[in-house]
């Protein structure tokens, strides 16, 4: 009994770091796409907004590949980027908890609106899955992020730019799912490319 | 890597090899894929490991004929999408992993 709670604890352990590492990654980069790229071209975008919003696609990959037990691991990711990347010395700050609380599970609701649909969404749940079904999940996702965290931010957003906001989050974290797949593919290929070349 | 982290990565790698395709960035034909796709589902409970009676006789392998199955993994093999585990000349294949 004890070795089996041992190896589920390692395996989720295991998967929170990964988890964790991608996303604070993701969001590094995200954040210097926003800094170096969106402001000085784009500065009436609203601050709270990346138009080139990597993390959400760790957040797509991982909820397809793990499901509800992705969850868990993103909403840890999320806080560590919201209170150490950012350097939010209030721990207390119910509006980081929120947010990441809406981000962590928005890609799993867009995941079951699809499969009370009809459909097989998951990874476990299916041999062949189409990658433009993911950036569909995204897509949902990203609605649900989007009115969840302008939600959650209502005290610091003008209330006449409400709807911007929202719609600037949908296409940010939409643009930053296909931008993460991209990466991922050309990690993919990078990868292949050297273990055939080991392989020779 | 454990069994369910395989899993994961097979499905993800599958995937992304059929986004390759969709965007015409690889050229894999439809049996190298169906193979590949067949080794990322089996893998979900047989760990690394995948032998070929299993991929051949899986739903996504089934109708494709012996040459042009024997093909699709000799091709996969060259592209460095899978390698024949240590020690075998056939039999016995793996999805190469950075691990």
């Amino acid at each position: 009994m004890q070795s089996i709670v041992t190896k589920y604890v390692l395996q989720y352990t295991t998967l929170t770091f990964w988890v964790t590492l991608l996303y604070c990654t993701s969001f590094e980069m995200a954040n210097g796409i926003k800094t170096h790229l969106q402001e000085p071209i784009l500065p009436q975008i609203s601050d709270f907004v990346a138009l080139v919003f990597l993390p959400h696609g760790v957040r797509v990959v991982f909820t397809w590949l793990y499901g509800w037990r992705a969850i868990g691991p993103l909403f840890i990711a999320q806080i560590f980027c919201g209170f150490f990347l950012f350097d939010v010395t209030d721990i207390l700050n119910l509006h980081i908890w929120g947010a990441a609380f809406v981000s962590s599970i928005c890609i799993f609701i867009a995941c079951e609106c699809l499969r009370k649909a009809g459909y097989k969404v998951y990874a476990y749940e299916t041999t062949r899955f189409n990658w433009k079904k993911l950036i569909l999940i995204g897509l949902l996702g990203s609605i649900v992020n989007a009115l969840g965290n302008t939600l959650v931010f209502r005290v610091y957003i003008p209330s006449e730019d409400h709807l911007t906001t929202v719609l600037n989050y949908i296409v940010g974290d939409t643009i930053g799912t296909v931008i993460a797949l991209f990466i991922l593919m050309y990690s993919f290929r990078l990868i292949r490319s050297y273990s055939a070349l080991l392989n020779k | 890597m454990t069994g369910k982290e395989f899993s994961a990565f097979g499905k993800l790698m599958s995937l992304l090899v059929d986004m390759e395709q969709d965007l015409g960035l690889t050229n894999l034909s439809d049996p190298e894929r169906r193979v590949l796709s067949a080794i990322a589902a089996i893998a979900q409970n047989e760990n690394v490991m995948v032998s070929s009676k299993q991929i051949k006789n899986g739903a996504i392998c089934k109708e494709l004929a012996d040459a042009t199955y024997y093909r699709a993994l000799k091709g996969l093999i060259d592209r460095g999408y899978i390698s024949v585990v240590d020690g075998r000349k056939t039999g016995l294949y793996k999805l190469i992993t950075t691990s």
